[in-house]
């Protein structure tokens, strides 16, 4: 432009809306999430997400398979939170069998789900921030991390995809360090959020990027059906593991952590707030942990005729198993209902409007994982 | 509301329904002509207060020639929860939308439409969501065949 024009107001100037690809291969999508967003300039005006990139048709290959064969595929859904997504499973099967589970494998399940969280919520923390540009963060993450993830191998032989839980138990009793390095990892987590909080919560352009960004109201949360932190950020006080209770959660004392505006800062918030609140819940595990079995006497798996479905609050949410049976060892249909697939079909609603940034921000917050998207 | 008192509201709400007090949620299986109707009263009525699109899936009876629809709704005010069923023909499977009562079952139903080619009338973007736009079949109805799949694959 020469020296002695002035530059035209915005209003003036000639814009065009055009389509772009956001994935499916891109950093911030976490997995193969294609979103074609129609922009203006740098604002987006829609979202329309593609599903379905690694859609594997789990749902029909249950039907093949008999029902202790099945617990492995289900840790391939939502594999941040393996351990819960297993639970769940073999919960609605042992519900439909009436199998009353060992005291012992109770509370290893509700440890091993509470170490899983924080597994699961420190990479969150660690790729959220490298999502928003903070590199450092994501290495502080995955520290805390590690320490869960080697606790786990010792444990069943596996870092990702554990296939721990049986029908009616656990597949093997704790190790005899188990409990010590529980200790060890509640301790370097409370020290960790400090840590977290120093570097990132305070940090100015942290919060810039997150607060007042992409709003979810409650009733929009609760009409899309989402879940977990996405749910309780929007002020929503609402969690299986208190309201509808599974386990050995109701002997347990720990508070719901929520967020009030229902924006990326308050999702951040509420999962920063989780993870003290599964170090109080492995305190008291470790203090009440009995002696005992750790399998239940489980003969053959079929369930009688009917329809089943159990509930559990994965890392994520809400993760529902719903299975039709006609009486025979393998299911006539199965339903998985995925936290992660509800989360994200509010992006095309609280995602408009924003700079693109800014939806790197908000799908960060909504912590999906596409495998349990898409199944 | 406990699930008798739940039950006899439900049947006062829609007289043609069948309602079941099945062993784990109560249940209400409503022919297709009264099912858009009972959907919008458990959704508006506030007593019922079903706000919460709990999940939403289908069911194929091949031997019956009928796609069952499941939708399992909750109240997040009265934290009771509803099991709503419709049955459906199973040559031309068809049904209204209640995605503009629960934005949770856009989505829901885009997966039934993909994997189980039921229609849902007046959905507001009715493609499939998991599958590629030119899949031939629905994989998750009894009868469907895939000629790369020869009995179990793997």
């Amino acid at each position: 432009m020469p020296m002695n024009q002035t530059p035209q107001s915005k209003d003036a100037l000639k814009t065009e809306e055009y389509w772009i690809n956001m994935g499916p291969q891109h950093p911030s999508t976490h997995g193969v999430l294609r979103l074609v967003m129609k922009l203006d300039g740098e604002t987006v005006l829609q979202i329309v997400p593609h599903l379905g990139y690694i859609h594997r048709s789990i749902e029909r290959m249950c039907e093949w398979d008999t029902y202790p064969q099945l617990i492995h595929f289900t840790d391939r859904m939502d594999y941040l939170s393996a351990m819960m997504t297993n639970w769940a499973y073999v919960q609605s099967v042992e519900k439909s069998l009436g199998v009353v589970v060992p005291e012992r494998a109770e509370y290893i399940r509700v440890m091993v789900a509470e170490l899983n969280r924080l597994s699961s919520h420190t990479m969150w923390f660690g790729a959220y921030c490298m999502d928003l540009g903070a590199a450092t963060a994501f290495f502080y993450g995955f520290r805390e991390r590690e320490m869960v993830v080697d606790l786990f191998e010792a444990l069943c032989g596996q870092r990702l995809t554990y296939n721990y839980m049986r029908i009616g138990g656990v597949a093997k009793d704790l190790t005899e360090d188990f409990v010590p390095r529980v200790k060890a990892i509640c301790e370097t987590i409370k020290r960790a959020v400090d840590e977290y909080k120093a570097l990132v919560s305070g940090n100015v352009i942290f919060q810039q990027r997150t607060k007042g960004i992409g709003i979810l109201t409650p009733e929009a949360a609760i009409s899309y059906g989402c879940s977990g932190p996405v749910l309780r950020g929007s002020g929503v006080k609402f969690d299986l593991r208190k309201d509808e209770p599974y386990s050995v959660y109701p002997r347990l004392d720990f508070d719901v952590p929520t967020g009030a505006a229902g924006d990326c800062w308050d999702r951040y918030q509420v999962r920063i707030e989780e993870m003290l609140q599964s170090v109080r819940i492995l305190e008291q595990c470790i203090n009440q942990l009995p002696g005992g079995a750790v399998q239940a006497d489980v003969k053959a798996v079929r369930p009688a005729k009917g329809e089943y479905y159990a509930r559990l609050e994965t890392a994520r949410g809400d993760m529902g198993v719903y299975f039709v049976s006609q009486g025979a060892a393998k299911p006539y249909r199965m339903k998985f209902r995925t936290a992660c697939f509800n989360n994200l079909a509010c992006l095309p609603e609280i995602g408009v409007g924003w700079k693109v940034a800014d939806v790197v921000s908000i799908l960060g917050s909504l912590d999906v994982v596409i495998p349990d998207i898409d199944r | 509301m406990d699930r008798l008192a739940l039950l006899a509201a439900v049947q006062a709400a829609e007289p043609a329904a069948a309602v079941d007090n099945a062993p784990q949620w109560p249940e209400a299986s409503v022919p297709l002509a009264r099912f858009r109707a009972l959907a919008q009263k458990l959704h508006d009525d506030p007593a019922f207060g079903f706000d919460y699109p709990l999940s939403m899936t289908a069911v194929d009876w091949l031997a019956d020639n009928r796609i069952t629809c499941v939708y399992h709704l909750y109240s997040m005010a009265h934290r009771h929860t509803l099991v709503l069923k419709c049955d459906l023909d199973r040559a031309t499977p068809s049904i209204p939308t209640v995605s503009d009562l629960w934005r949770g079952c856009e989505w829901f139903e885009r997966e039934v439409f993909d994997l189980f080619g039921v229609a849902f009338e007046e959905h507001p973007d009715l493609r499939r969501i998991m599958l590629t736009d030119d899949w031939v079949g629905y994989p998750l109805r009894k009868d469907y065949k895939d000629s790369r799949i020869a009995g179990k694959p793997y």
